[in-house]
């Protein structure tokens, strides 16, 4: 297990838009795991221990992730011609029904109706040798709250993609919209309209308000020569500096909104894995979240073997994201993967928190160091 | 030394224009006791303390007085260190000696800065401005001691002869009160007069560029910036005319001899500022190979000097978008210029086919025509007009309000672009629209030289965006956040933010 410094932990948000209406994600991670975001190239196909045989028997299968765009969805899946023999693995679960029970426990319970047999298995393995995606994901692993799906999850992961529409490259991804939200102070408007730097509680958040510096000003829109926001930002010019916008940003009101949903969902559901990650790529564009499971992490509980993150729910998110591999820069440098790396941040953030999760507590811990 | 004693006469002759000449002569007639008064300075014979504090407080006393913008004021009190000189403290004794050197030295520096305006008489015309004996000046500044004590006499004798009194001129005396190396003295005294003489000329220069040059190369580089500072100024002046004679007050559009005079004088500027070698102003670098301008580029400058005329008289005397003619005509000639001038050069007669393109310009414009601007080649526009003033913004004083009206501008420009593509990116229409708000505010932010607050655009886009939709929830202006506003509210909220950077940082 990873021991990182003990300040290294920080709210961190994600931001997709500038709009409000947008994905929002707020959490608290260390950016320094990564020394950053972690970047990944999917490594080639992993084999877990009971994925055999690669030259699996079917080929040219098609990529479930496509089949969702594509409109024939009802095209067959080609098969290569092979011999019925006896040894057909692919038949073999009709005829072999002890194999079926020995396989059947190297999966722990799904929920919802699942097919388990050594067929399936193929199927994936030959799916996942044909997923020739090689597109990069950016990782920050940590409790994070999304603001549109209105709920928390262990990790975010957005696949970066890259395109070419009139001279301009439009990333998926920009590394400039991950940030560590530094709180350290926060600052609301005295009578007279001028900033007070405050220590921030989770009384003092979301005391600034923009609001009054065009209303105090005395000007109707109609005097407004330049759109509304740029007299903002013109205005908010003539009284802060920008370490001092910091402060007012820190204690605006949608950031208050946004961190006591996080600080509320930690006081409510302390620091067990949620079991679910944020993933946004190319099949959501928006983002979604995805229920995982952590075998490694049940299988300490039911003496398992198998590792590795799963998705019971969508499969092809599952065979994307187990091929991913990132170096972590924090501890040791070695390789992991998301499980591993999302079992280290929450043992840090566990740490950290020493098993105090009220509001104020997990407030207090992110601010007061920094400001003192 | 007859053809220096002439340029003398000439030069003696133009000081009468001169606000800084005005400066020099309440100056030599007030004496150091009108100092001492001004700096509530106390008794003459104390020893002090600090002699190289008074000898600066001095200097920056009798410059503030001289120069109005703090750059130019700054510039001159620390150039003599920059090109290695320091205050002489041994050499300072009393307090009355300290403010004697700092006087003398003050003086001779706004002589320095005053010589390149004077120096050839305003009635010259622009082909002529190499036969007015600039070299000749330089020559003597530059040469020798024995040179500027030959130009302290002449000059001296010149201005007794109109009755000023002698010991007046004294650019020997630039660096009293300061010590160098005696082994340096005479190059670096060279450098610390070529750089007072282009600072004087308002063009921007690369001050580590000039050190190495020797002395040949000094003089001409010299030569070269006063000479096209004139040109410029004669361009300036054939734009905006005189009181009895303006040729291109709307709805006048110039002449064909108006513009023979023009494209003379564009000559003369491309023919000198060619030689320029420190200055990047009229040439491009194109793979690290630096051109000097063409004669096509020069005209293309000179349209966009005369669009901004007009831009400045739209603005004063009719108000910002009240002359519709006269605002659609600009957009022609800013939109079109690089057509106009690619025309222009085909023909033999240069000068007549720039007043025929301008005329057509405007019965384009009378009759109520629009000009035909797609919005890619607005935006081009609008950047490259903004990267001009903000360069310009590095020598001159640029309002806030200006910059700010410029960044409005933009990004209206880029409202347009979106709207003409806005069918065919589809689904990608917003990803599109922040990613050129990003890049252009990175390419506002970065000529300004503040490229390194890029990581924080992105929190003040969102905490803009944030607040001004609160502002609209709490006036009750809207109830719903409507999705055929994201693009705008998108790019206002950029420009919001871009407004806030480079306010904040001026």
């Amino acid at each position: 297990m990873v021991e990182g410094k003990k300040n290294s932990l920080k709210f961190v948000e994600i931001q997709e838009s500038v709009l409000p209406e947008d994905e929002w994600l707020i959490g608290i991670s260390n950016l320094k795991y990564f020394s950053g975001v972690g970047y990944s190239m999917p490594s080639a196909v992993r084999f877990d221990g009971n994925l055999l045989r690669q030259d699996g028997l079917l080929t040219g299968g098609i990529i479930t992730a496509d089949l969702l765009q594509s409109s024939n969805i009802d095209d067959s899946i080609e098969l290569t011609q092979n011999e019925i023999g006896k040894d057909d693995r692919l038949f073999s679960g009709t005829y072999k029904h002890k194999e079926d029970t020995l396989l059947a426990s190297g999966t722990t319970a799904n929920e919802g109706p699942s097919i388990d047999n050594v067929d399936q298995e193929f199927l994936i393995t030959s799916m996942a040798t044909n997923d020739e995606s090689k597109n990069l994901y950016a990782f920050i692993p940590g409790i994070f709250y999304c603001s549109s799906q209105q709920t928390s999850v262990d990790a975010v992961l957005i696949e970066v993609t890259q395109k070419k529409r009139f001279g301009m490259t439009l990333s998926s991804f920009r590394p400039e919209d991950v940030r560590p939200l530094d709180l350290t102070r926060g600052m609301t408007l005295d009578e007279n309209g001028y900033g007070k730097s405050v220590q921030l509680t989770v009384d003092t958040l979301g005391s600034f308000h923009a609001e009054s510096f065009l209303k105090d000003s005395g000007i109707s829109p109609d005097d407004v020569e330049y759109c509304r926001e740029i007299e903002l930002g013109s205005r908010l010019s003539q009284l802060f500096t920008l370490p001092v916008l910091k402060q007012a940003y820190a204690a605006s009101s949608f950031i208050q909104t946004r961190l006591m949903k996080l600080l509320d969902d930690i006081e409510f559901f302390g620091l067990l894995p949620r079991r679910r990650i944020y993933v946004r790529n190319e099949k959501h564009p928006y983002g979604t979240v995805v229920e995982t499971e952590y075998r490694g992490f049940e299988n300490i509980l039911n003496l398992g073997t198998q590792s590795g993150i799963s998705c019971p729910g969508e499969i092809d998110i599952e065979l994307q994201l187990k091929t991913l591999t990132f170096s972590k820069m924090l501890g040791a440098s070695t390789e992991t993967d998301i499980e591993g790396a999302i079992m280290d941040l929450l043992h840090l953030i566990t740490i950290e928190l020493e098993g105090k999760t009220s509001k104020d507590e997990v407030l207090d811990k992110f601010t007061m160091r920094l400001s003192s | 030394m007859r053809e220096l004693e002439n340029v003398a006469r000439t030069m003696v002759g133009n000081l009468h224009q001169s606000y800084l000449y005005r400066v020099l002569t309440e100056w030599y007639e007030q004496d150091t006791i009108q100092i001492r008064e001004d700096l509530g300075i106390g008794s003459y014979s104390e020893t002090v303390t600090n002699p190289a504090d008074l000898y600066e407080k001095v200097r920056k006393h009798i410059l503030t007085k001289a120069f109005q913008d703090d750059e130019t004021i700054e510039f001159l009190m620390n150039i003599p260190q920059w090109v290695g000189f320091r205050v002489d403290v041994d050499s300072i004794d009393t307090g009355e000696q300290a403010i004697q050197a700092a006087r003398q030295s003050a003086l001779a520096l706004i002589w320095v800065m005053l010589i390149p305006r004077v120096i050839i008489d305003h009635i010259v015309l622009p082909e002529d401005f190499e036969n007015q004996g600039v070299d000749i000046i330089v020559e003597s500044f530059l040469q020798s001691d024995e040179s500027r004590k030959q130009l302290d006499t002449i000059m001296s004798l010149e201005l007794d002869r109109r009755g000023v009194g002698t010991g007046f001129f004294n650019i020997s005396d630039i660096v009293m009160g300061y010590e160098i190396d005696d082994m340096m003295k005479i190059e670096r005294l060279r450098v610390l007069f070529v750089l007072i003489i282009m600072k004087a000329t308002e063009l921007p220069f690369d001050l580590d560029s000039v050190f190495p040059l020797d002395e040949a190369a000094l003089i001409n580089e010299t030569e070269a910036y006063i000479i096209t500072m004139h040109a410029q100024k004669a361009l300036n002046n054939g734009i905006k005319g005189n009181s009895s004679n303006r040729p291109f007050a709307w709805p006048l559009v110039g002449t064909a001899r108006v513009f023979a005079g023009i494209i003379n004088t564009l000559h003369v500027m491309k023919k000198y500022s060619a030689r320029m070698s420190t200055c990047s102003l009229f040439s491009n670098t194109i793979e690290g190979q630096t051109q000097p301008w063409t004669e096509s580029e020069f005209i293309l400058f000179m349209l966009n000097e005369i669009a901004d005329y007009y831009t400045e008289l739209l603005r004063s005397r009719f108000g910002k978008g009240k002359n519709e003619e006269l605002n659609v005509f600009i957009d022609f000639l800013k939109g079109e210029d690089i057509e106009i001038t690619s025309r222009v050069m085909e023909t033999s007669d240069k000068s007549g086919s720039l007043h025929e393109e301008l005329s057509e310009c405007k019965r384009r414009a009378r009759i109520g025509e629009k000009p035909q601007i797609s919005p890619e080649r607005r935006f081009k526009v609008v950047i490259s007009t903004l990267k001009q003033s903000l360069e310009d913004a590095q020598s001159s004083e640029i309002s806030s309000e200006e910059i700010v009206d410029q960044i409005a501008t933009l990004f209206d420009a880029i409202s347009d672009l979106i709207r003409k593509y806005q069918d065919s990116l589809g689904s990608e229409v917003d990803k599109f629209t922040e990613e050129l708000c990003f890049e252009t505010s990175f390419r506002i932010l970065d000529l300004l030289g503040l490229g390194v607050y890029l990581g924080d655009l992105p929190w003040i886009t969102r905490f803009i965006a944030e607040e001004s939709t609160m502002i609209d929830i709490s006036s009750g202006a809207i109830t719903e956040l409507r999705n055929s506003q994201r693009i705008k509210r998108i790019i206002s909220a950029f420009a919001g933010a871009v407004s806030f950077l480079v306010l904040q940082m001026r």
